[in-house]
């Protein structure tokens, strides 16, 4: 199946209510994050604006910036869960955002039932659910304590298990904030391999992170958001030269 | 290649003359949610369910503590009330019982509508669900604490000798009825009262005064020719007739089905264009 997904013109106001005129002050001299628009009489925050993006199969989007640049929110755009105040977002295939691998996650019932509601808040089908629970607990190790409740596990247990159940996911277009990963290090390497065949099986992904490595390792394209905008785009190289110029000179330097 | 470039050129339709056609497209957005959000059905019963589980958990008898707690109520208030209106309990028992039940469903349904979307807000940051989903799930939780009611229900009319007929099978329309109205109350109040944060006490209070204005502790005929207007104007009487009288083994009278209909179709068009205003801006209310 062809997977899509397109912005077109995408600019996103986002109203803050609740605001009086001190926030609003505050809001105003910030200088990271969003431009502020107060000449309306709400206060709004543009935090995107005019974003083009057309990625088809293959495609590896990885979305670079500092702080309140706009990329988590292009990621919500992309999920749906924002609207755009103007333009177009048109996807095919289906997308699932990963912003929080464990949604709706109870340390009181047991990791079965756990692996129940979060594959289905992921977007699973009862029958994929099935299918994959044997497959999830065996990766996860966890054997017997599986029908204990989570509350018993240690905190490793609880992310191996929600690395399991995320991995999982069958999903045209994926969305990811910051890289996903799972406790200890005897388990990197299983857990790498899996993460490898999730990344491999999915059409279209789109992650937004800080770390030069996982977006180098991962991505064959990358975009710069600054203020919401676009500041540059291309390939991953090309958009690290634009956001570390200082470190490619001193690299360059090193090697010439 | 590079498939994707920042454009510096500023196109954007907030053209006045677009306004038209966007309206209408924004009511099929409204209905497409409403429409998505029921056909997957299964989700909002899982998570029902998962939620019933999840408040009664560790204990020895669950949701029927609720129903324990209300069967105590309804025991105590139905001899005092039955002595104060000089009746025989054994006829106004089942009537206060049945009334009571379907009150609780109403009731339970209006409150928990006021915070169908602050509730669910960590699902609605991190995943993208219609937003009817959460109204869907507002009223099916509700009905499924009101089928464990229905327990008090049956051991009063077993106390009263009440037989049950056919007619009970009216329960089936009142329910889908109310079930309906339950997911456009939840939805109109979810916003309202997200917007609005006041107004979630404002209702709250009103629905304290709701329960006595509406006859559950009384009957009708007890106000005299006065109390025929309170009633019939009262659309809560007609929800709980809809509920209470198929379970005396009554049939409701075309009053009660035009009025409920009608209020519930009113309501459903009032929330698809209120919805359809307010689509894109309920997450940021938040």
């Amino acid at each position: 199946m062809q997977s899509w997904i397109k912005l077109h013109n995408v600019s996103l106001d986002i109203p803050i209510y609740g605001a009086d005129k001190s926030f609003r002050s505050i809001l105003a001299n910030r200088y990271v994050g969003g431009k502020l628009n107060t000449k309306k009489k709400s206060v709004s925050v543009t935090a995107l604006s005019n974003i083009n993006i057309n990625l088809e199969d293959g495609d590896r989007l990885a979305l670079i910036g500092h702080n309140g640049a706009g990329k988590s929110t292009l990621l919500s755009v992309l999920a749906g869960i924002y609207a755009p105040t103007h333009g177009k977002v048109s996807h095919h295939g289906k997308v699932t955002p990963l912003f929080n691998i464990t949604p709706g996650l109870d340390t009181a019932d047991t990791g079965l039932e756990n692996i129940k509601t979060i594959a289905t808040y992921l977007g699973m089908t009862n029958k994929q659910i099935k299918d994959k629970t044997d497959d999830i607990v065996n990766f996860s190790e966890l054997e017997d304590y599986i029908k204990l409740p989570v509350r018993t596990y240690s905190a490793g247990m609880i992310s191996r298990l929600c690395f399991g159940i995320a991995t999982a996911i069958e999903s045209n277009i994926l969305l990811v904030d910051e890289g996903i990963g799972a406790g200890d290090n005897s388990f990197a390497e299983k857990a790498k391999k899996r993460l490898e065949d999730l990344y491999n099986r999915t059409d279209i992904i789109v992650l937004a992170s800080h770390s030069k490595e996982l977006v180098q390792k991962l991505c064959n394209k990358a975009i710069l958001l600054e203020h919401g905008q676009i500041k540059c785009s291309g390939t991953v190289a090309e958009v690290f030269e634009r956001y570390y110029p200082v470190e490619a000179n001193k690299e360059e330097a090193i090697t010439t | 290649m590079n498939t994707f470039q920042s454009t510096t050129s500023v196109i954007l339709d907030n053209n006045p003359t677009t306004d038209k056609v966007s309206f209408i497209q924004n009511i099929k957005v409204a209905i497409n949610d409403i429409y998505s959000a029921l056909k997957n059905y299964k989700l909002w019963i899982f998570m029902g369910f998962s939620e019933i589980r999840r408040r009664y958990r560790r204990t020895l008898i669950g949701p029927f503590w609720t129903t324990l707690s209300l069967g105590i109520f309804i025991g105590c208030m139905g001899f005092l009330l039955s002595s104060l209106w000089k009746s025989d309990p054994r006829s106004f028992m089942p009537y206060f019982c049945t009334g009571y039940v379907s009150w609780i469903l109403i009731q339970s349904i209006l409150h928990e509508g006021c915070v169908t979307f602050m509730s669910s807000e960590a699902y609605m940051r991190q995943i993208f669900l219609p937003h009817s989903t959460y109204a869907c799930l507002v009223s099916s939780r509700n009905l499924m604490v009101f089928f464990h009611h229905l327990l008090v229900v049956a051991i009063v009319l077993v106390y009263a000798r009440t037989s049950i007929n056919l007619n009970l099978l009216y329960i089936i329309p009142g329910l889908i009825v109310t079930f309906f109205t339950g997911i456009w109350m939840s939805l109109l109040l979810g916003m309202l009262c997200l917007r609005f944060r006041d107004f979630q006490q404002i209702i709250n209070s009103l629905i304290q005064l709701a329960m006595f204005v509406t006859p559950i502790m009384w009957q009708p005929h007890q106000l005299g020719s006065k109390g025929l207007i309170v009633t019939q104007l009262n659309p809560l009487h007609h929800y709980i007739s809809i509920i209470r009288m198929p379970l005396l083994g009554q049939a409701p009278t075309l009053d009660n089905w035009m009025y409920t209909i009608g209020f519930s179709l009113i309501c459903a068009l009032i929330t698809i264009i209120a919805l359809s205003k307010h689509h894109k801006k309920i997450i940021f209310w938040l």
